[in-house]
Order: structure tokens, then C-alpha cells, then sequence
């Protein structure tokens, strides 16, 4: 180990430098390639949450995330939650990156877009919203003496021309009347 | 069918799914698809509303652009079959 | 305040007058799941309603409720133009026609007038929401039976869009309750009224 940034070596546990951390840290001055060394310079930083690499601050990161490097945005997350964490607003419930602590989830996501942060669940184990889960399932766990209306996302839309036509731009809205006959 | 309710049913449409948008948002106000589209209609529209209204007629009433003549008052209201 | 847009949201052309379908479209202006009832509805109850979401889905479905109001005002127009009084008499519009002309007077097919007693504004958030589902919902069913008994494309046009919205209203509804649930408490909903109640945390 030694403070020079390219024999920083590819794995975390070459990687100290300057301090000699075991994981990949450096010193306020350095500027290491980040594609080296695996965690970017900067000279806020707090080190790795425990096997997710390159840990992020909790303060205000706006590094790109390039490869699975460090980089999330302090701010609503819209990262996968197997990159780097949540910001400090969010307390992590499940694993990964949690929704806040009013906002619990019920949904399976695998990936986390800031809308999609899911819907009330009080059960720690939110499984059973996936796709193709049953009403029951779906809702086990829900307190009583209440209704629950499923999450529409935005996805499936028609043109303005037909969504015009049809009465609203979303196909899954749309439920024509056929009693009729005509 | 004119010139002025083609293009109005165009205006129509565009309006229309801005709109569809905008109550979506108001449900998922982060949800960033939507909030994109919203962003993409919104200046659609806002461009096919001011040309309109340079070459047809007002369609609120701080929209005359004919400086001689109060449009407003003239051209046909939107529960007359030609309007539409 | 609002600030009027001089096109109707869809657009009504019909090209050939009828009293009868007047006489039962006119529900929906006038009647008690109309367009009308429904935008008082919804405009009454965002004042005291909570959640900026909630609230913003009261304010622009009660606006669009106005822009349905109108059109279904602009079918009856269309619906009564250039009628003689023997058609009129014919399609049984006479005892409307003695009190309104063909003036459009927001009553239901039954004549009543409208009224506010067919709107619910509890004050509790949760007891809104679920009225404003329901509403949705007879909505639906009015336009429904509007369809089972109107022919003309002309007139089902519209009358099918405005259907389409009840629908997509009522999902917007669902967003609300969903959004209210998120917000308190779910070990009980009914400890606090949000609307109401002060300190609840909420």
C-alpha cells in the first residue's frame, strides 16, 4: 500500500491509500481515476455501507452513477436499490433503499423510481402486491374498517387523437359500456 | 368542417391529455414519466393556443390579439354546432 | 378563480333535434348524480380538505365538472334548437316548455329542480372521499342508462366520453384515499378527523 492512486489496486482491500483505509480512501488532496480504484475522491466521505462498495455521504451527492459507482442523488431516489443507498432523508425499513417512514410498501419493486415508492403496508414483509397476487393476498395484512384502491402507473397510453376519442389517455381506464347493443 | 374546428379539435385533444396528466400528477406528484409528458403537452399546447389565437380568435378572454375589433364578442360560443 | 376556456372539452354536434333525449339527458345537468351536483361536490370540499394532493384532486376534477356541466348544457341546446311547439308537445317537453321555453333550467328528467341536498360535504375527509366515490359511480350508471336509451351517434358521442370520465374520476378518487391512508394512521383511520382535528400529528 502506498499513496500512489494507480497501485491502488482493482479490489477494495488493496486499495488504502494515503490512510490506509480498508476500503477505498483517500486523502482530501487526492484525485484517483475513478474507474481504478472504485470509489470516486471527494473529500466528504463517509465510507462504505457494509457490501455495497463505494459508500456514499449522507450530505449532498450529485455524482453520476456510472457503473454501479457512487453516485445517488440526495434527493427523491430513483436509483436501483442495489447502487448506492438512500439519502439521509429516508429511513430503510426493508431492505435496500426503504421508503420514508410514512410510506411503507407493499409492492414488490425491484427497481426504485422515486414515484414508485409503493403504498401503505403495515407488514414488514410487503411480498404479496406483486403482479398476479390476489385480491386477499394483495391485501393480507391491511387493517380493517377501510378500502384500498390499487396504484395506477403511468404507462399504456393512447395518442392525444384516440385518448380524446376514448375519454381518457389511459388504456387500463378505459371500460366501455357494451349493454347497449349498439 | 373549417379550417378553425380542425384545428380547434386538434387543440382539443392536445389540451385534453395535458389535462389527463395534470390529475394523474395530482395522485403522484414525484412520478417522473408523468411529469415529463405533462412537461412535453404542456408546451405543445401552449404553441398550438397561441397560434390559434393569432389567426382565429381568442380562447380566454385575455386573448383578443386583434387590436381593432373585441373578438370575444363575435366569434361563435362553444355550445354552437359551428363552433364545433 | 377561474378562467374560462372557450371550447367545450369534447366536442357536441348533433344534427338532429330531439325533445325526447332532452327531456331525460337533462338529468345530467340538473339531477341528483348530475355534472352539476358533482362540481359543487368536490368544489365545496376542498376547502376544508387536507393534503395538497387531495386537495388539488377535489380543485381540477371539480373544475373539469364545470366543463361537463357545459357540455351537457350545449347537447340540450343543440337537442331543443329550432324545435316547433307541436314537437315539442309530441316528445311530452310541454310542461317544461310552458315554465323555460327551450331555456336550459338545470332540473332532472322528473322535473325536480336541482338541489343541494343531493351533494355531501361531511367536513371529515375520509366520509368525503368515499362520497365523492360514489358519486363517481351513479354518474357512471346515469350515463349508462342515457345509452340504453339513445340512439343517435351524435348525441351517444359525447354522452359516451363523459362516461369515460366518470370512470377515470373515480380512479382519481382512489389516488386521494390511498394518499389519505398513507398519511395517518393505520392502526386506526378514525382516530382524528384531518380535516378537523387539531394536534393529531396529522
Amino acid at each position: 500500500m502506498n499513496d500512489q492512486h494507480n497501485n491502488c489496486g482493482t479490489t477494495r482491500t488493496n486499495c488504502g491509500c494515503g490512510n490506509a483505509r480498508t476500503n477505498c480512501g483517500y486523502a482530501v488532496s487526492r484525485t484517483p481515476a475513478r474507474a481504478l480504484c472504485d470509489c470516486g475522491d471527494n473529500s466528504w466521505r463517509t465510507y462504505p455501507r457494509t457490501g455495497e462498495g463505494c459508500g456514499c455521504n449522507n450530505g449532498w451527492r450529485t455524482y453520476p452513477r456510472i457503473g454501479g459507482s457512487c453516485g445517488c442523488n440526495n434527493s427523491w431516489r430513483n436509483y436501483s436499490r442495489t447502487n448506492c443507498g438512500c439519502s439521509a432523508q429516508r429511513i430503510t425499513e426493508q431492505e435496500g433503499c426503504g421508503c420514508n417512514r410514512n410510506t411503507l410498501r407493499t409492492a414488490t419493486e425491484t427497481t426504485w423510481k422515486s414515484g414508485n415508492c409503493g403504498q401503505s403496508c403495515p407488514s414488514p414483509v410487503c411480498q404479496n402486491c406483486a403482479q398476479g397476487a390476489s385480491a386477499d393476498a394483495c391485501l393480507s395484512g391491511r387493517s380493517l374498517a377501510m378500502v384500498y384502491s390499487p396504484h395506477q402507473s403511468f404507462e399504456n397510453l393512447y395518442n392525444s387523437r384516440e385518448g380524446l376519442c376514448n375519454g381518457t389517455v389511459f388504456c387500463d381506464l378505459n371500460k366501455p359500456f357494451l349493454a347497449s347493443g349498439r | 368542417m373549417t379550417r378553425e374546428s380542425a384545428f380547434l379539435k386538434d387543440i382539443q385533444a392536445e389540451d385534453f391529455a395535458l389535462y389527463e396528466a395534470a390529475l394523474y400528477l395530482n395522485g403522484h406528484p414525484t412520478c417522473p414519466d408523468a411529469l415529463a409528458y405533462y412537461c412535453q403537452q404542456r408546451n405543445k399546447v401552449k404553441e398550438m393556443k397561441e397560434q390559434y389565437e393569432s389567426t382565429c380568435g381568442p380562447l380566454t378572454i385575455y386573448g383578443n390579439h386583434d387590436q381593432n375589433c373585441w373578438q370575444w364578442v363575435s366569434t361563435p360560443w362553444p355550445w354552437e354546432k359551428e363552433a364545433n | 378563480m377561474w378562467i374560462y376556456d372557450r371550447k367545450l372539452q369534447y366536442p357536441v354536434k348533433i344534427k338532429n333535434p330531439n325533445a325526447a333525449y332532452a327531456k331525460i339527458i337533462i338529468s345530467q345537468l340538473g339531477g341528483p348524480d348530475g355534472e352539476m351536483a358533482a362540481a359543487m361536490r368536490y368544489l365545496n370540499q376542498r376547502y376544508t380538505a387536507k393534503y395538497g394532493e387531495i386537495i388539488g384532486i377535489l380543485n381540477d376534477v371539480g373544475t373539469e365538472e364545470l366543463a361537463h356541466l357545459e357540455m351537457i348544457g350545449a347537447i340540450l341546446y343543440q337537442l331543443t334548437k329550432g324545435l316547433s311547439p307541436d314537437q315539442i308537445r309530441a316528445a311530452g317537453m310541454d310542461q317544461y316548455f310552458v315554465d323555460h321555453t327551450a331555456g336550459i333550467y338545470p332540473a332532472s328528467a322528473a322535473g325536480v329542480p336541482t338541489d343541494m341536498k343531493y351533494i355531501g360535504v361531511k367536513g371529515d375527509l375520509i366520509a368525503d372521499l368515499n362520497e365523492d366515490l360514489a358519486a363517481e359511480q351513479k354518474a357512471r350508471v346515469t350515463y349508462d342508462n342515457i345509452l340504453r336509451l339513445v340512439d343517435d351517434p351524435d348525441v351517444r358521442d359525447p354522452i359516451k366520453y363523459l362516461r369515460a370520465r366518470e370512470i377515470v374520476h373515480y380512479q382519481r378518487f382512489g389516488d386521494a384515499l390511498r394518499i389519505a391512508q398513507d398519511r395517518m394512521n393505520s392502526k386506526n383511520f378514525y382516530a382524528y378527523n384531518p380535516s378537523f382535528d387539531k394536534g393529531c400529528g396529522c
